[in-house]
């Protein structure tokens, strides 16, 4: 499998983390990995690994909850999932992601109407 | 469980115990594993596979690492989260249950925090006299020179070796030398006589400490004949001229000459340590200060502490090339550490035991916050119990109390630092002058006592709460807290252990007392001792005549004969004498044997000391001692004549008998010979405990161009002190206006601040005993009264069934006067073991003297019984009805 499509920034990975989990469904990290694969058709890539230091933080910042359990495979794996902290993150982040958007809509908009 | 192979194999890993990092191995490997049967399942081969999902992973160690941190972060952060947590609940929990009882705490803060704060109090005088680094950088560094005799060790040098070593030890560059005068200020509201030190230039240099304004002193202040520039200390500066004004530039006359301030000293620096310090003058290179020459030179210098053995040699070596040119120079240096304390090892050990005296103290104020928590744990046995059975945790019960008791130190420990301010103050105040000006600085609350007082209260808090804490929780457990159970488990064991800490307190009490007491007799047989002169209707009329206006002995002895006349012409002046000094702190002479016309053998050998002074023939009438054999000096004596008086004791040893002793003649070592012309009843010259000995002799005062520059005048006096010493002042201001007056005073009263330290130390022993005495009344009463109230039920039914009034208070006081009569006689076989301790402070005074026991044991079983007493006569009011009703 060759890299490519756009290398993820930090802050971006948490969010699609975050917007992962939101549906209430307890993953583990390669789950999570494989849904944003799968949902963004492969265009949004990172390094697996780097998704694991993420994840860690975010539970020690309140907003996953672990837990260990059984995978499809039968082996050991921990489930991460939404704490009431993180979903008030989730909204907070989609919020802003909006805003974000609607700004560089706007001046998209205003530069296009400059040019024609 | 094992790990996969791979996983091993990639992290080179030996397995390793801690969780945090077995459980992200755990993690990323099932992450690696799912990739692989991702891959294997779309056909890639296995060994590719895995090949592929490590690769695709990314830089493993690095992203293993960072999720190991952030891991072991959490942990720590959840960790202090539930302790903190913890803590404060417990604190939160402690302050409620405390505010229910109001009494308790009071009591408790009370009582803990007057242990704590005598303690506090002592330690300040402790860390000030013995603990607490001299105040200079690196201290370990100064070395002072000392010349060593045969068989003492002096710390100064005359000016002129004072010089050679300036000259010629080029090797201990740079030294700081320091000389100490008396000088004559006259620029002040009075005349004052100031005690000023002579420093080399770059003094402060080598103690490291600066001036805190202006400059020190320089090698161009100590060309000789300069040098009209001067240090003052802080305390001077402020307490002279007031903190608002500049003192830089002000002048001081001293000894008739001008210096000009250019400098002042930090507050604590009163250098050299003895003594206060308040002026410092350049010390020339001449040796001079004060435009005279200095007679006592003292020599320090810094060095590295490894090289000292070494620099040693080397000036041993220097001074026997010395030795070579002079035979003289009869000593070799050494060296002595200026951070070693230079406090009196009788002063030390009378602080210590009193530091040891404090603490008892302390244990019996604890006993007593101890058996009052006990106390207090039985009321919520109940409360515990119930918590218990539900399930709560032992562990965290305890800690629960633990914390009580800690808050409720912590709350003693701001009452005992405040109490230790008030004491300090009182201290200063009556020590003796020795004691506060023996340190390296002032008495005083710092950082350091503040951080003693912190320990301490610690302790003290762990200490009382612990054992408390523990009981109640296995009494509770053991109970279930029914009421039935709690009747039973305090009048059983927990009372047990409540009398034997009484039984402790009275004990620990009654040694403090015994020494008290003993210090007390001692004092008293201390004062009731015989002087060996007449202190009622004496008076003392001292003072130092500066040289620059009295350089000579002549002039000296014109100006004291002068005032001699004067005074003898004033009403009520009975007679007037002259002395070179005047018990209690008349003079001595020390040396290693004491030599007897006729005879080879010394007839004292050893550390001999010979207390001494000089007067003329009036002096044995006007103090009224005693003549008992030969003859007193007369006036037609050649005032040259090497003639003495001698005391009765050291007359018994230069002859069999008195009488015979009249006529001989010894000498100390190989000084002057003197023949003794009489002998005089046994008079106490330097001081009444007769530390250095009972010798005594008066020789006859000198020619008088020989004539010192401090005079001593005895004058026997009738009437009203008040008026006569009003009239000697008048008179000295009428001969020399400025001449400063260095004491005047009854010698009674001197007699009475000779015994300042024994004083001081016994009111401290006092207050101790007293305050543990109450202590202890007051745990005996508290845990008879207690065990009254627990026992209502059983006094109630006994006085129903016809019990004597009478039987049922004996009852109660034969348990008080059993638990005090335990702790008198645990008490007395420990005093008796530690009086030996006293036994070096006492004077005439046996440790284990009976009468005093005896007043002892009876003062304690005194106060037992008034303890006992009042919780008896509580017991035969117990109405009957009203107790069988309850319950």
């Amino acid at each position: 499998m060759t890299r490519r499509g756009i290398e993820l920034i930090q802050g971006t990975l948490e969010f699609l983390v975050l917007e992962t989990l939101g549906d209430g469904e307890p993953r583990h990290g390669f789950a999570i990995l494989r849904f944003i694969g799968e949902a963004t058709g492969g265009a949004l890539t990172i390094e697996e690994g780097a998704l694991y230091p993420a994840l860690h933080r975010m539970e020690r910042r309140g907003w996953l909850a672990s837990e260990w359990g059984l995978s499809e495979s039968n082996r050991k794996a921990k489930y991460y999932s939404l704490t009431a902290a993180g979903e008030a993150q989730l909204a907070k982040e989609k919020a802003g992601w909006a805003e974000y958007v609607q700004a560089v809509d706007r001046v998209m908009a205003a530069a296009g109407a400059r040019a024609g | 469980m094992s790990r996969p192979r791979g996983v091993r194999r990639f992290f080179r890993l030996r397995p390793r115990r801690d969780w945090v990092e077995d459980s992200v191995d755990l993690e990323i490997q099932h992450h690696i594993d799912s990739k692989i049967d991702e891959l294997v399942a779309r056909g890639v081969p296995t060994d590719e596979a895995r090949r592929v999902a490590e690769d695709a992973f990314g830089d493993l160690s690095r992203y293993r690492a960072a999720c190991i941190a952030e891991q072991k972060r959490e942990v720590r952060m959840t960790w202090w989260r539930e302790v903190f947590g913890g803590v404060v609940g417990n604190v939160r929990w402690a302050v409620r249950g405390l505010s229910r009882s109001p009494g308790y705490v009071v009591a408790i803060v009370l009582t803990l925090g007057l242990g704590i704060g005598a303690n506090t109090a002592i330690f300040t005088v402790v860390d000030a006299l013995m603990l607490r680094p001299v105040s200079f950088e690196r201290p370990e560094e100064l070395q002072q020179i000392m010349p060593s005799y045969d068989d003492y060790l002096l710390s100064f040098f005359d000016p002129e070796t004072a010089q050679l070593w300036a000259r010629e030890a080029s090797f201990l560059s740079p030294m700081s030398m320091y000389a100490r005068e008396a000088g004559l200020r006259t620029d002040g509201a009075e005349p004052q006589t100031l005690t000023v030190v002579g420093l080399s230039p770059g003094s402060t240099d080598i103690l490291g400490v600066a001036p805190v304004l202006g400059r020190s002193f320089n090698r161009d202040d100590a060309i000789p004949g300069a040098g009209g520039v001067a240090l003052v200390s802080q305390s001077f500066w402020i307490s002279e001229w007031g903190s608002e004004t500049d003192p830089i530039g002000r002048e001081l006359t001293l000894d008739g000459r001008s210096y000009e301030v250019v400098g002042v000293m930090p507050r604590k620096f009163h250098y050299p340590t003895f003594g206060r310090t308040d002026v410092w003058v350049p010390l020339a290179d001449d040796m001079t200060m004060l435009g005279r020459s200095a007679r006592q030179i003292q020599i320090v210098f810094r060095a590295d502490p490894e090289g000292v053995d070494a620099l040693t040699e080397r000036m041993k070596a220097l001074v026997a090339g010395w030795k070579e040119r002079d035979p003289k120079v009869v000593w070799t240096p050494e060296l002595s550490a200026l951070n070693q304390p230079r406090v009196n090892p009788d002063v030390r050990r009378n602080v210590w035991v009193t530091f040891g005296a404090v603490a008892i103290l302390l244990l019996v104020a604890l006993v007593n916050g101890i058996n009052l928590t006990i106390a207090r744990g039985t009321t919520r046995v109940r409360e515990i119990g119930i918590r218990l059975a539900l399930g709560g945790g032992r562990g965290r019960i305890a800690r629960q109390l633990l914390t009580e008791s800690l808050v409720l130190a912590l709350f003693s420990g701001i009452v005992a630092v405040g109490l230790a301010l008030l004491g300090v103050d009182a201290l200063s105040a009556l020590a003796p002058r020795e004691l506060t000006y023996l340190g390296t600085g002032t008495i005083d609350v710092d950082g350091r006592v503040i951080a003693f007082a912190g320990v301490l209260t610690v302790t003290v808090g762990f200490l009382f709460g612990l054992l408390p804490a523990l009981r109640t929780v296995k009494v509770a457990r053991a109970t279930s807290g029914t009421s039935l159970s709690v009747y039973g488990a305090t009048t059983g064991g927990r009372h047990r252990l409540r009398a034997a800490l009484v039984v402790a307190q009275v004990a620990m009490s009654l040694v403090l007392l015994f020494g008290a007491a003993l210090l007390g007799r001692s004092f008293a047989t201390l004062v009731a001792s015989d002087p060996g002169f007449e202190p009622d209707g004496l008076a003392r009329l001292e003072f130092t005549m500066a040289p620059s206006i009295y350089p000579t002995g002549e002039a000296r002895t014109a100006m004291v004969t002068r005032v001699m006349d004067r005074l003898r012409g004033l009403p009520g002046v009975r007679s007037v004498a002259l002395s070179g000094g005047l018990p209690p702190n008349a003079g001595i002479s020390f040396g290693n044997a004491i030599y007897v016309a006729g005879r080879a053998e010394p007839v004292v050998e050893g550390d001999v000391f010979l207390p001494m002074t000089t007067g003329g023939p009036n002096l044995r009438a006007t103090l009224g001692t005693a003549l008992i054999a030969g003859r007193d000096f007369l006036p037609s004596d050649d005032p040259a004549a090497r003639i003495a008086l001698v005391s009765e004791p050291f007359a018994r040893v230069l002859a069999e008998r008195p009488e015979l002793a009249v006529g001989k003649r010894f000498r100390i070592d190989d000084g002057v010979e003197w023949e003794v012309t009489g002998v005089i009843e046994d008079l106490k010259l330097m001081g009444l405990d007769e530390r250095f000995g009972d010798f005594g002799m008066i020789s006859l005062m000198g020619d008088p161009s020989r004539m010192r520059s401090w005079a001593s005048i005895a004058v026997r006096y009738e009437g009203d002190p008040a008026l006569v010493f009003g009239e000697m002042r008048s008179a000295m201001r009428e001969i020399d206006a400025l001449q400063p007056i260095r004491a005047l005073g009854t010698l009674d009263d001197a007699l009475w601040e000779s015994v300042d330290k024994p004083r001081f130390f016994l009111t401290l022993m006092a207050v101790f005993a007293g305050v543990a005495l109450s202590l202890a009344g007051i745990g005996l009463y508290g845990v008879l009264s207690f065990a009254v109230n627990q026992r209502r039920r059983e006094m109630g039914i006994r006085l129903a069934l016809g019990a004597n009034v009478r039987d049922v208070r004996t009852f109660v006081m034969r348990r008080g006067l059993r638990m005090a009569v335990g702790g008198a006689v645990i008490g007395v076989g420990v005093a008796l073991w530690m009086a030996r301790l006293l036994e070096a402070m006492l004077f005439e005074t046996s440790s284990w003297d009976l009468p005093t026991l005896v007043a002892v044991m009876t003062v304690m079983l005194g106060i037992a019984s008034l303890a006992s007493w009042v919780p008896a006569r509580r017991a035969t009011r117990v109405d009957p009805v009203e107790v069988l009703k309850s319950d």
